[in-house]
């Protein structure tokens, strides 16, 4: 093919004829009005000299520069659903002539088209060029990424592409505050320049051995033939340039295999291949991370290192307070804070930059800490509250008679004792008692003593004053005031009966009154909600409202069941479930293999409920079969577990569509029969769990508390199916009391 | 000739699309007996009946009878189901579209619903057209008068069952109506 051929082809995969003319006339005006002389600059300095200038120059006699209105093609792209047709013309005409610093953003775009040209002389490169034109155009047109037009150098300071690298490089690097859209943005831009500027090849991505040669780009290396040797592919561009380090994906298997017991195709996984010579030396240093790892569960633990190691001990403590009594009535104010420290877990300081939340008085004649919690499902509309519970704003936490004196001195309006005036008064009490107290170990005693009594993580958080941003399952919980005072007592004699004393707290009056949460049905709301969902499916008469009122009350059951999130996709697919061990895995967060992930036991009457769904599913393909092949072949998908479980239906002019379940779609759908929020089988579950003593640990992990629940499912994790069992069984129990069912689905009468 | 054909795994048939109307309200009607519950046996035995369709280039169009679809395990019906194939110059577009409802009206007539009796009155007088009622009923629209003439049952249960499918209950619609509902007392509340 001739020059000109070349030149032809080039800039009709820039800018494919499906385009319409205008937009490719305007595009192609404008490429060699703004690209050219740029172009020509950066050749004179050596860079981009394998993308000829001519290229960018379109032949009169096959392309028409009548048009120039950017902005009119901008529009034609967006109103035909084209922007992603073509990066370049999309990027090109984008209007960025509003934007404050317009001249900089004409240059910005002119070199990051440049660049991806280059790239697509080379081959390979589609994915950056795709994500660097599409950033760059967003800079435009997108607030989010507007900021980082401000923090891109000026072009003119740049001799060379690799100076401009390196400088962008450093920009990465100090900027890791940023939003991540404009880190990923930026991210983005690097990679072109960066790989126009050293030269590099492109990534050869190929997927499994269904991609045939034929559809290979034309750039791509030509098929070889499949050996073991070769049957890895370079798959990730790791960005270091490193040759010892690198990632492949294995994409093909021996057939000569295929005959053998255990066939080797594997199927759903994706295996990767590291290939890192350096990795003798990193053992160690994985060593390390993993001692520390270890080490770091077993602190937040507290339970399996010997007291010695970082608690105090009873020894220390009864000295602690048995010094401590003595002095408070000296009017000691040291040992009062140092007193109020071991008993509400925090020290002086906390109290002080908390004031707003904490408050030391005399209530009712008696000394109290008095500790302001609120969780977002505290609040909740004014008509619910004949359905809901209340919940208390304050929570008194009394103190012993002894500290009487010291709290009427009103602590924390008069200056804090020191770090040193503590450290100075616990250094008497070591000597004398030859204990081994500080500061930290006597905060860290009331968490580590609770702990090892088996209380609640959230309990304890709400006892030491705790937000729920600090412990997620705070937000979760419904508390009744008087089980948490119950565990504060419990604490505080305990500590008193150690030193031999009497702490002489007030009797906990039998009020009722609960903290956290609202979202804690009473049996008959609880009920009466999945009665009302069931009958909006018995009233639906149309097969596409039916199924979704159906998938609404399916949706409703099995999140309940399993403490899922509200969330996009929920329930994932059907090959999450092992019907035979009846365990789910659910993944309901954004990085679907995070921590927040995990397998959990459902109930027989969630299974019972999938099969009634399947079976539905079934019903209505078979009743969709002749009249909407979408339907039909979506049902048949889904129960291959190929795709999502749970979708709904959609009319839209007239046709039937699948669409998958988003919050915004199941608001809809729930109309006004969910008058809170989407996720209270998760406030409403761990509460009652909790009140059938489920293990407050294996709870944590149950809900996937991303921080806490590792524990449960990590690799060190004792836990046993057993445990999730007795979960199940429990939750199961509540399903049977509540006379909550699998309801069936479409039958074709 | 109609041509005669056995189906195969690979057989293609859609429906044709002058049978649409005929299949949309066919199915709509509430059958006497759940054919989703059927055996499996028994649901291939009865899909396996022979079929009508108009053979096109790409795919075969069914139009009569339609009600053996519901039957199917798959996107075809059972391997070696009878096809009686005819192109579209052997059979025209009414002659298609008349065998299609007397296809689904011979089985509705079989097995609806006694409940369902007035549905069928009132939902086929909009769906199927007013020569096609003046040329099978031999009047100008289904009535009442044919319908009980037909299935022995007084015009007093048919305005009975009209008035029940009216007062059907709604599902509550307004915030208050839920409230109240979820607000029920239930069991051995507290």
């Amino acid at each position: 093919m001739n020059s000109s051929g070349n030149q032809i082809d080039f800039l009709n995969a820039l800018f494919p004829k499906e385009l319409p003319e205008t937009v490719r006339q305007t595009s192609l005006s404008y490429l060699q009005q703004l690209c050219l002389p740029l172009l020509q600059e950066w050749q004179r300095a050596g860079e981009m000299t394998d993308l000829p200038t001519e290229y960018l120059t379109y032949p009169s006699q096959n392309f028409q520069a009548t048009t120039t209105d950017r902005a009119a093609a901008y529009k034609t792209l967006v109103s035909s659903k084209m922007l992603t047709l073509s990066p370049f013309a999309s990027a090109l005409n984008t209007p960025g002539a509003s934007l404050p610093n317009a001249a900089k953003y004409e240059q910005w775009l002119g070199l990051v088209i440049l660049c991806c040209c280059s790239l697509h002389i080379k081959g390979d490169h589609n994915s950056a060029i795709e994500s660097a034109l599409r950033e760059i155009r967003l800079i435009a047109t997108s607030a989010k990424h507007k900021p980082l037009l401000e923090l891109l150098p000026s072009l003119q300071d740049f001799d060379y592409l690799l100076q401009l690298d390196m400088h962008l490089n450093g920009l990465r690097k100090s900027h890791l505050h940023l939003p991540s859209v404009q880190q990923l943005g930026l991210g983005y831009l690097v990679v072109v320049i960066r790989s126009v500027a050293r030269k590099r090849k492109g990534v050869i991505r190929q997927r499994g051995e269904s991609s045939s040669p034929t559809s290979a780009p034309r750039t791509s290396a030509p098929p070889t033939p499949q050996t073991a040797a070769n049957s890895f592919v370079p798959l990730v561009d790791t960005g270091v340039d490193d040759p010892e380090f690198r990632i492949e994906k294995l994409t093909s298997f021996s057939k000569a295999t295929e005959n053998e017991d255990e066939p080797t195709t594997i199927v759903t996984s994706v295996p990767y291949r590291f290939h890192d010579r350096s990795l003798r030396n990193k053992e160690i240093a994985l060593q390390a991370i993993h001692s520390i790892r270890i080490a770091e569960q077993m602190r937040v633990r507290q339970q399996s290192l010997p007291c010695s190691f970082e608690q105090a001990s009873e020894w220390d403590i009864k000295h602690l307070l048995t010094h401590a009594l003595s002095a408070l009535t000296r009017n000691d104010r040291t040992a009062g804070w140092v007193l109020l420290s071991l008993l509400s877990g925090r020290d002086p300081g906390w109290h002080l930059a908390n004031a707003h939340k904490v408050q030391i008085a005399i209530i009712n004649k008696v000394p109290s800490r008095t500790l302001t919690h609120q969780v977002p499902a505290g609040h909740q509309p004014q008509h619910l509250d004949d359905l809901l519970p209340a919940v208390l704003n304050t929570l008194h936490l009394p103190l012993p008679r002894q500290m009487d004196a010291w709290v009427k001195s009103a602590p924390l309006q008069r200056p804090l004792p020191t770090a040193q005036e503590i450290s100075a008064w616990l250094k008497d009490v070591n000597q004398a008692h030859s204990t081994r107290l500080t500061m930290g170990r006597v905060n860290r005693y009331m968490e580590h003593w609770l702990l090892n009594q088996g209380t609640d993580r959230a309990v304890i958080s709400l006892l030491r004053g705790d937000t729920h941003q600090e412990r997620p399952s705070l937000s979760y919980s419904h508390q009744e005031r008087i089980d948490v005072l119950a565990h504060h007592y419990r604490f505080v004699n305990a500590m008193f009966n150690l030193a031999g004393q009497q702490a002489s707290l007030p009797p906990i009056k039998a009020k009722s009154g609960a903290l956290g949460s609202r979202l804690h049905l009473p049996s008959r709301v609880l009920h009466n909600l999945f009665s009302v969902l069931a009958q909006a499916c018995d009233l639906e008469k149309d097969f596409v409202n039916f199924h979704n009122q159906y998938v609404v009350y399916v949706w409703a059951l099995l999140s309940f069941v399993t403490g899922h999130r509200d969330v996009n996709a929920p329930m994932g697919l059907l090959s999450d479930l092992n019907p035979l061990q009846q365990t789910w895995w659910i993944s309901d967060k954004e990085r679907r293999h995070g921590l927040a992930a995990r397998t959990l036991v459902v109930p027989a009457t969630a299974i019972e409920q999938v099969n009634l769904y399947k079976e539905h599913l079934s019903n209505i393909a078979s009743y969709a079969r002749l009249s909407n092949a979408t339907v039909c072949a979506r049902c048949e998908r889904t129960l291959s577990g190929d795709e999502n479980l749970l979708f709904f239906l959609n009319e839209n002019d007239g046709a039937v569509v699948p669409v998958e379940i988003t919050p915004a779609r199941l608001a809809l759908i729930l109309g006004e029969q969910l008058p809170w929020a989407r996720n209270w089988g998760r406030h409403h579950m761990r509460s009652e769990l909790l009140r059938h003593q489920v293990s407050p640990e294996v709870l944590d992990g149950w809900m996937g508390h991303e921080e806490l629940g590792e524990e449960a499912m990590g690799p060190f994790s004792q836990l046993g199916m057993s445990q999730l069992r007795h979960v199940a069984d429990v939750i199961q129990a509540i399903l049977t009391h509540h006379e909550i069912k699998a309801l069936p689905g479409w039958k074709t009468h | 000739m109609p041509q005669l054909k056995q189906s195969t795994q690979t057989t293609k048939i859609t429906l044709h699309p002058t049978a649409l109307a005929a299949h949309t309200w066919s199915r709509e009607l509430h059958r006497w007996f759940n054919r989703s519950a059927l055996p499996e046996t028994m649901r291939k035995a009865l899909a396996q009946q022979p079929l009508q369709c108009i053979a096109t280039p790409s795919t075969l169009e069914l139009y009569a009878p339609l009600w053996t679809s519901v039957l199917w395990q798959s996107d075809h019906p059972p391997i070696g189901t009878l096809l009686v194939c005819l192109t579209p110059d052997e059979i025209s577009e009414a002659e298609i579209e008349r065998a299609a409802w007397v296809s689904v009206l011979g089985e509705v007539f079989n097995s609806l619903h006694p409940h369902g009796i007035s549905d069928l009155r009132d939902t086929l007088k909009e769906s199927m057209s007013h020569g096609l009622h003046r040329e099978l009923f031999n009047a100008k629209m289904l009535n009442d008068n044919l319908m009980c003439k037909w299935t022995g049952i007084s015009r007093a249960a048919l305005g009975e069952q009209r008035r029940r499918n009216r007062t059907q209950a709604s599902p509550p619609a307004t915030t208050q109506a839920i409230i109240n509902a979820l607000n029920q007392p239930w069991g051995v509340d507290e």
